[in-house]
């Protein structure tokens, strides 16, 4: 035990000295990384989940937005807004077709004279994709990467990029 | 033979090693220096203490999650307000603006804003017509963008500007400092460099609110004004 005091002493000594950055840390990560409430949750599932060779199936993304909060929809009205919008991957055998974004709801915010195009609640953007004729059996995932940006009545948050996927299988 | 200092002795050691870093931590105040400035405000550096970050954190977050009502710019007292992290920026016109500089001529109001916010963009000709009328009284506004490029900035005010120079944050550095989340972020600093107010959110009533406020802190700091 006595082998051991002067290591114990000399950690505790660094930790003290540690914690009042490790506390600033803490506060300045908090406001780089999430970069404010989590107004929106994404999920992504194929359906059907197995295709055969030359099928077709959709990746359906699912944007949850939470209460009091909208995302802008895939053509806002004012262009310096920034838009949502899917990017597929690449995904050998895999075709995709252009993606379906839900119907807009018109909402009212303090900081538009007019109702701006958004989505709220739950929503869903469905992306049609096609597997090679000459696909072999086997797994594999489709999907991309889905960019959004939301706002509340009064504030706005940076925009996210959310990596989707959904596993298929070639039967 | 095994060394073995005295417990007692190691403890008060590790008291006293701890009490010195966070005296430290809470002295690296506003008049640190900003090292090496100002290549489109990325080699800046903002830098504070680890109470007046603990508690700038704290006012942003409280600013966040709460709805602008009442009044939005009321002031905190001056004692116990935490003091602004320092930063140097440069304009788009390539002027270097250092905070403790720029606090020495006047009270200064941070607005946090991007090209992509539409309530900033709504609060911005209101902040223009304020800086228009305070700007003799040495009352300055920047416009900080950490979201959006100095390039995309200057396209954004081709045609019309609010008046106040904008300050591009390449990298984000001061808005992380100052934990920025929600936009506009407003923050009113006194001739101190101390954070008197923060401001989440669009507020119709900023054009009748902020200007109390401006005209408090030029009252308590009447000998700095021009």
């Amino acid at each position: 035990m006595n082998t051991r005091t002067l290591p114990t002493c000399l950690a505790a000594a660094s930790l003290m000295l540690a914690l009042p950055l490790a506390i600033q840390g803490v506060a300045s990560a908090q406001g780089a990384g999430p970069h404010g409430p989590r107004y929106a949750t994404v999920a992504a599932s194929a359906s059907p989940v197995a295709v055969a060779p030359g099928q077709s199936g959709k990746l359906i993304i699912r944007l949850a937005v939470a209460p009091g909060f909208h995302v802008n929809s895939a053509k806002p009205d004012d262009p310096s807004l920034i838009a949502t919008s899917f990017a597929p991957n690449a995904v050998k055998g895999v075709h995709y077709g252009a993606p379906v974004y839900p119907a807009v709801s018109r909402v009212k915010i303090e900081a538009s004279p007019k109702p701006i195009p958004a989505y709220i609640g739950s929503v869903a953007i469905i992306v049609p994709f096609t597997v090679a004729k000459s696909a072999h059996a086997g797994k594999l995932s489709v999907g991309g990467t889905l960019t959004y940006q939301g706002c509340n009545a009064v504030s706005c948050y940076p925009p996210k990029q959310d990596p989707i996927a959904a596993a298929v299988s070639v039967k | 033979m095994p060394l073995r200092p005295p417990k007692l002795f190691l403890t008060a050691l590790a008291l006293l090693l701890g009490a010195g870093a966070v005296f430290a931590a809470s002295h690296m105040t506003l008049r640190a220096p900003s090292a090496g400035a100002t290549q489109h405000g990325l080699a800046s550096q903002a830098s504070t203490g680890g109470q007046d970050a603990a508690q700038l954190a704290a006012l942003s977050e409280q600013a966040n999650s709460a709805a602008p009502a009442g009044k939005p710019f009321a002031l905190m007292p001056s004692a116990g307000s935490p003091l602004a992290p320092d930063f140097t920026l440069t304009t788009l016109d390539n002027k270097p603006v250092k905070l403790s500089d720029a606090v020495k001529k006047g009270p200064v109001l941070l607005d946090f804003w991007a090209t992509w916010c539409g309530p900033c963009q709504m609060e911005m000709p209101e902040l223009g017509t304020i800086y228009a009328n305070y700007k003799a009284r040495g009352v300055q506004i920047y416009g900080i963008d950490a979201n959006d490029s100095r390039s995309q900035i200057q396209r954004f005010f081709k045609n019309a500007s609010p008046g106040y120079p904008m300050l591009p944050d390449s990298g984000g550095i001061v808005a992380t400092t100052y934990n920025i989340s929600g936009i506009p972020a407003l923050f009113l600093i006194d001739t101190s460099g101390r954070v008197r107010s923060v401001s989440v959110g669009f507020d119709p009533n900023t054009q009748a609110d902020l200007p109390s406020s401006l005209d408090q802190l030029l009252a308590e700091h009447p000998q700095k004004t021009t």
